[in-house]
């Protein structure tokens, strides 16, 4: 079974995100881009 | 299903292990706010919050009844960055209670003097920590191999947490993580890449695919899924649904990347070895993509603990309150939950150590609360009044720790018997400032370092040093400590962390001495540090 690990490094402050379930990945992934087209429009 | 996210920051560490996926996702969307600068409302005002409920519906009842703000939703950043959590004293005191609920609500003391603390950081050299709060320095993405031994079960209902076998939560985080708005608004990120790891060498292949896609194709990497989906191998499907994401991922990679400066995107084995594929993005640096802003986090430890009949949950984090509050009501099936447990604290040793507990009432514990009073005096006088409005809206509040157990409280007379305590330890408090002011001995509870420390304009931490060692030997009444109790209080109070450099100067002044009845570890103040604080500090303010 896959293992999704994602990593984000802000100053010192790191965030990692691991999980088996792909889809709730790309759920969260593709919410997060949205958010970030979100605040680009503003 | 598993979700597991872990933050670490300098001094702290939060770990979230878990199957549920609300919990998780709750979580990441809030922290993937605090990263990207887009939500407003990260500021931290409650040092604890207790609930302990039979029955969540009684926590969702709390919520209404405790009022605890607008409501905001890391599901839309713009309500985020809108939302304000308008805690004020009353709605803190009007927490729900029943037979079946406990709530206990604590603030941060650390917080208390928030804006006198920003004033003094304002021309401090440590401020510098802000602006590199801010930098997104990496993402990275991995794919692995699971062991084995992780469940399959997976058909979760998500709409019940409560039934879940086991969700755990820690969380830590701490005051370097303190940054001020005025400080870190309109900051742009420096530094940023994302990293894409593949170690699941079935998959290596595919994502290559992928890659290699995206190479000759741009942005068209979906087109992969296809040509993986004709694929006749057993292990197609999952190398499909695994290429499908990642193509997603990939294209959401892209996105990011176009928020941040660099965005690194490779694959490697499973052993880490060699990286088999490296593909390096890198975005304009001249597109200054500026983000607002307002951090005073201050999270000590956050726990969660989900069993068939528990839940421990500890935060000090006002957003994140209203976010799991949100969150039952939105998503949770509550009237199928049997038994929950929700505890929300920050651990926080200097302000445990001020905790008074007397079982046999009401209100078990209520302390400090007019050192919010003292800090909003103290922040006026200091002109300090727009940081000081903007905290007291955000809900500010300083209860250090309240309970309540009674069946039949009658919440208007509770607030009535709260707000005649705190007038009542609001001058005992200034009567203690003063006692502290002339060097008399204090008995009975001793007030908190940060509030005591904020009587002294200091800004050195050779001086905050020697003002914690004062105030261990004659406040705490303990004849000698460790580096690690002093920062204990040092740190929480000042943002700071005294090492042996410190110690070394102290002790070439004679101000500090190791501590002769224990190890070489223990240091006390000296009679000359007493005279030397005496003479330099007390009559400053």
């Amino acid at each position: 079974m896959p293992q999704y690990v994602f990593k984000m490094k802000k100053g010192e402050l790191e965030v990692e995100f691991s999980s088996d379930d792909a889809e709730f990945v790309e759920q969260q992934l593709e919410k997060w881009r949205e958010e970030i087209l979100k605040k680009h429009a503003q | 299903m598993y979700y597991n996210i872990k933050i670490k920051s300098q001094n702290s560490e939060f770990i979230l292990e878990s199957n549920d996926k609300i919990v998780t996702q709750r979580e990441m969307d809030m922290y993937f706010a605090y990263i990207f600068g887009v939500s407003d409302d990260f500021i931290s005002k409650i040092k604890k919050i207790e609930i302990k409920s039979e029955n969540l519906k009684s926590i969702d009842e709390f919520e209404k009844k405790a009022e605890i703000g607008e409501k905001s939703s890391v599901m839309n950043l713009e309500e985020v960055g809108e939302g304000q959590a308008n805690l004020s004293l009353n709605d803190n005191i009007s927490v729900f209670n029943d037979n079946k609920t406990e709530v206990v609500y604590q603030a941060s003391l650390d917080e208390l003097t928030l804006s006198q603390q920003t004033e003094n950081q304002s021309a401090d050299e440590d401020c510098s920590i802000s602006s590199q709060d801010d930098d997104i320095e990496a993402v990275q993405i991995e794919e692995s191999n699971v062991s084995d031994n992780k469940s399959e079960s997976i058909e979760e209902n998500y709409d019940n947490v409560v039934n879940d076998n086991k969700t755990e939560v820690v969380y830590q985080a701490s005051l370097d993580e303190l940054t001020h708005p005025e400080q870190v608004e309109n900051e742009s990120v420096d530094e940023a890449e994302i990293k894409s790891e593949i170690l699941d060498k079935n998959l290596v292949g595919n994502i290559e695919e992928v890659s290699s896609i995206k190479d000759s194709c741009g942005d068209d990497i979906l087109n992969s899924d296809n040509k993986i989906s004709n694929n006749e191998n057993k292990n197609v499907k999952e190398q499909n649904d695994t290429a499908n994401h990642l193509g997603n991922i990939d294209d959401i990679l892209k996105l990011i990347e176009s928020e941040m400066d660099s965005v690194n995107l490779f694959n490697e084995d499973d052993n880490r070895k060699e990286s088999n594929k490296e593909l390096e993005i890198f975005g304009d640096d001249s597109n200054g993509i500026q983000y607002e802003t307002k951090k005073d986090l201050k999270i000590e430890e956050i726990k969660i603990k989900n069993s068939n009949d528990k839940i421990n949950y500890y935060q000090n984090n006002q957003s994140m309150v209203d976010n799991i509050f949100s969150s039952y009501e939105n998503n949770l099936n509550i009237e199928n939950s049997k038994k929950s447990e929700i505890t929300i604290t920050a651990l926080n040793e200097a302000l445990e150590e001020n905790v008074l507990t007397n079982e046999n009432e009401d209100i078990e514990v209520i302390s400090d609360i007019q050192a919010f009073d003292d800090t909003k005096k103290i922040a006026d006088d200091s002109h300090l009044s727009t940081k000081s409005e903007l905290v007291e809206g955000d809900g500010f509040f300083d209860s250090e720790e309240i309970s309540l157990n009674d069946n039949n409280i009658n919440f208007s007379d509770k607030n009535e018997i709260v707000s005649k305590e705190l007038t009542e330890k609001l001058e005992v408090a200034e009567q203690k400032e003063d006692e502290v002011q002339s060097g008399a001995k204090i008995e009975g509870p001793v007030i908190d370092f940060h509030l005591f420390l904020s009587g002294f304009n200091v800004n050195e931490l050779k001086d905050e040093f020697l003002i914690c060692a004062y105030y261990i030997k004659n406040m705490l009444h303990e004849d000698n400590f460790s580096m690690k109790f002093i920062n204990s209080k040092i740190f929480p109070a000042t943002g700071k962390i005294a090492d042996m450099s410190i110690i070394d100067e102290c002790m070439k002044n004679g101000y500090i001495d190791l501590f002769s009845g224990e190890g070489s570890n223990k240091y006390s103040i000296t009679k000359k540090g007493e005279e030397y604080f005496s003479s330099k500090f007390q009559n400053i303010k």
